[in-house]
């Protein structure tokens, strides 16, 4: 076939432009260090980096809420720890004071303690957390849990959800009507009443020296003990949680990692493999241009 | 006839045979230039009463090396490739934006969900609700940047289609008045003007990169039509086309019209940089502007619907985050101002400050599917805009080259016929030079032979 100079011409330039142009795509895979820049140069892997990095920030995200639940649900284990010590030595002060051998000035004493026991006790049910919400207040949180003078729940039973996983919201309250109302005995009118009603009840039997009329009587402590079982109970749904928390986010966590190793192989370059290429077409190019050069001086008019 | 007259034609053969590839050799380097041949015949011979005796050389005509067939393939492969490249250069810019970090709306989206987790866990914090706030502005900016960048590539397109409209006008004006020079001169001398043919088949080439066209010859004229058989050249008379304005589109945009009526002839137009402005136009540029309106109108519907079925941090009813009347990706906004208004709370009995069951509802619109039916979230269906212009792009990248290719095979074939090789006319310099040298013999021998002949007397 006859072929034109110009042609000749045109397609050893070619040639070199081409070279070039995937010269500069591996130079730029190179300092960037990912195999494409832009969606269309490998559509499916650009979707699915896009896909696994919105999960990789939706896991992150869930780590977050795992911090804030753990904070949440630690400062109320720490208030219903002391809260059940609080509830043990009231017991214990119960079963002293029901010891008919005291005096009365020793009644006294003993109903002085517990009264300031039982407002520590309403001041930690009414206790606030960090951000100035009540803990027990339920959805409530604006407003203290428990009245200071009449005792009466003030909150509701709202259990803020925190979303820790793809499918698992954990509560991180507990609402004061489940851990401080608790069932008393028939002798205290039965139904349910605030912890702290019951024992302010019984102060002011101390007092009046009524200690042996039910329900301030024995009845005081089965009461009691139905408080601080209503308390354990509540640490034990904590602790659960919490526990539950760990797990998902180890989980998470796991989620994260296999994350990141499936975007490096999808996005990332093998450098060793650029590297080898970025030689081959530098060597395709340094021979374009000599065989240009070369060919560009093959004339017969150099005979002439 | 004399010997001195047959060295005479071999003389004026040589010559013009020398001078043909000394065109050849000026013209190696000027496009569209086909090589010539001076084409010789030998003269008519006298009968000498027994025999007929040879009367030396004529120079027929010079012809130029020219396949119509291969033109016409030349022709076609460059408006395919132009339309691709064309194409290739718009959709790679809508390509980049939306892969972008800085302008996709994917990080808009995910931020803007982060915000709203911190708001679920901590409903009453006022500055988590004005990061939410400040976050769905963002993605509102993210949109309207977006729409208005498209915007910028619907009006470079404009721009390119009206120099093309242009250019077309001023080519065919070429062509026409190549076709009544071409017509005169062929008339009045009988013999072609071969570089005024290359010349207007030189001109053919360009309007094809710019829109698929087809000659029809007649005569010695070159009738140029587009489209479905609109009439660029007729003869020696153009007929214009020009740039209406369409104002069915926001915003309103150029489409090609033809004659003094100006009819709206885009839809029938292909290949080439129009046939390329016209397609990206429609599967890039519209779709996308489209599909994101649509991903607006979601989010906005969406947010809105959550808001208001919640109760906000002063125990009112829930009022829209997004303007209601700003549901496409160029008129997005955030109207609330104030994050106390954000419903984290559910209404009902259960309202409460610290009650974050809408906050929850809403950081669930990040994955539920409100989008084609209750097919895809927010985030699949960006995902999908992004596949199908990358998906789009990569195929005109592809098409592009395989065009560029087909051209270059073609246009090997077509220069095989046409194009000018310096060592072939090298060769024929020097054959030429020999049948001169040889000529000039003949003119001393002629010489040679009086002078014997004056000499015997």
């Amino acid at each position: 076939m006859r072929i034109s100079t110009s042609y000749i011409q045109q397609q050893n330039i070619n040639s070199m432009l081409e070279q070039q142009a995937a010269l500069l795509d591996t130079q730029n895979q190179v300092s960037t260090g990912q195999r494409f820049t832009n969606a269309s140069e490998d559509p499916i892997s650009a979707v699915r980096v896009l896909d696994i990095e919105r999960q990789m920030n939706l896991n992150e995200q869930y780590l977050r809420n795992a911090d804030t639940a753990d904070s949440k649900l630690e400062t109320t284990d720490g208030v219903l720890e002391s809260a059940s010590s609080l509830l043990q030595r009231i017991r214990e002060l119960a079963v002293q004071a029901l010891n008919d051998t005291n005096s009365d000035g020793s009644r006294e004493g003993i109903a002085e303690e517990v009264e300031q026991l039982n407002e520590a006790l309403l001041s930690l049910a009414n206790t606030r957390d960090a951000n100035g919400e009540s803990l027990f207040a339920g959805y409530q949180s604006d407003q203290l849990a428990f009245n200071e003078t009449t005792f009466a729940y003030q909150g509701d039973d709202g259990q803020r959800n925190v979303r820790v996983g793809d499918s698992y919201l954990v509560e991180i309250n507990e609402t004061g009507s489940d851990v401080f109302v608790t069932d008393v005995g028939a002798s205290a009118g039965g139904g349910t009443q605030p912890i702290f009603e019951t024992i302010d009840n019984f102060v002011t039997a101390l007092r009046n020296n009524t200690v042996d009329t039910p329900p301030n009587d024995k009845d005081f402590l089965a009461n009691i003990d139905a408080g601080i079982d209503s308390v354990y109970s509540a640490r034990t749904r904590v602790g659960t949680r919490l526990n539950g928390i760990e797990a998902q986010r180890s989980i998470n966590t796991d989620v994260k990692t296999s994350n990141e190793a499936l975007l490096a192989e999808i996005r990332d370059l093998d450098y060793a493999e650029a590297i080898a290429r970025l030689n081959i077409q530098l060597t395709g190019l340094q021979a374009a241009q000599q065989s240009y050069v070369r060919v560009q001086n093959l004339s017969v008019f150099n005979f002439l | 006839m004399s010997l001195l007259s047959i060295g005479t034609t071999a003389l004026t053969a040589a010559q013009s045979s020398l001078a043909t590839t000394s065109h050849n050799i000026s013209n190696v380097n000027t496009d569209g230039y086909s090589r010539q041949r001076t084409e010789l015949g030998a003269h008519a011979p006298n009968f000498n009463g027994s025999h007929y005796q040879g009367n030396g050389v004529d120079v027929l005509s010079v012809q130029r090396s020219y396949d119509t067939f291969l033109a016409s393939q030349v022709r076609i492969y460059t408006s395919l490739e132009s339309q691709q490249d064309t194409f290739l250069t718009f959709s790679k810019q809508v390509d980049e934006m939306l892969s972008s970090d800085t302008l996709g709306l994917n990080k808009g989206m995910e931020s803007l969900f982060n915000a709203v987790y911190d708001v679920s866990n901590d409903p009453t914090s006022v500055a988590a609700r004005q990061s939410l706030l400040s976050q769905a502005e963002l993605l509102a900016n993210r949109f309207t940047t977006i729409d208005s960048q498209l915007q910028e590539i619907d009006a470079q397109l404009d721009n390119s289609m009206s120099v093309a409209v242009d250019t077309i006008n001023e080519i065919s004006e070429g062509i026409a008045n190549l076709n009544e020079a071409i017509t005169v001169l062929t008339k009045s001398s009988g013999a072609v003007p071969n570089d005024l043919l290359d010349q207007r088949d030189q001109l053919v080439n360009q309007l094809s990169e710019l829109v698929s066209v087809d000659i029809v010859e007649d005569g010695d004229f070159y009738n140029v039509f587009i489209g479905n058989g609109q009439a660029l050249v007729v003869g020696n008379t153009k007929i214009d086309v020009s740039t209406v304005t369409d104002t069915s589109t926001t915003p309103p945009r150029l489409s090609i019209g033809y004659g003094p009526a100006n009819m709206d002839i885009s839809s029938q137009l292909s290949g080439g940089k129009v046939g390329g402005i016209l397609q990206v136009r429609t599967d890039v540029v519209d779709a996308t502007r489209t599909e994101l309106d649509a991903l607006a109108s979601a989010i906005v519907t969406s947010f809105n619907t959550v808001q208001t079925a919640g109760v906000d941090l002063d125990g009112n009813a829930g009022t829209n985050i997004f303007s209601p009347t700003g549901t496409t990706a160029g008129s997005i906004s955030v109207v609330m101002t104030d994050p106390r208004l954000i419903a984290a709370s559910s209404s009902g009995a259960t309202a409460g400050v610290a009650n974050n069951e809408n906050a929850l509802a809403m950081a669930n619109l990040q994955s539920d599917k409100t989008m084609a039916g209750a097919t895809l979230s927010f985030a699949e269906s960006y995902n999908k805009i992004v596949s199908t212009v990358a998906t789009k792009t990569m195929q005109a990248d592809v098409g592009q080259q395989t065009q560029a290719g087909l051209l270059n095979q073609v246009q090997l074939r077509f220069d095989s016929v046409s194009g000018v090789n310096l060592d072939e006319e090298a060769a024929n310099l020097i054959k030429f030079q020999q049948s001169y040298q040889a000529a000039s013999q003949i003119i001393s021998v002629s010489n040679t032979v009086f002078n014997a002949l004056i000499n015997a007397i």
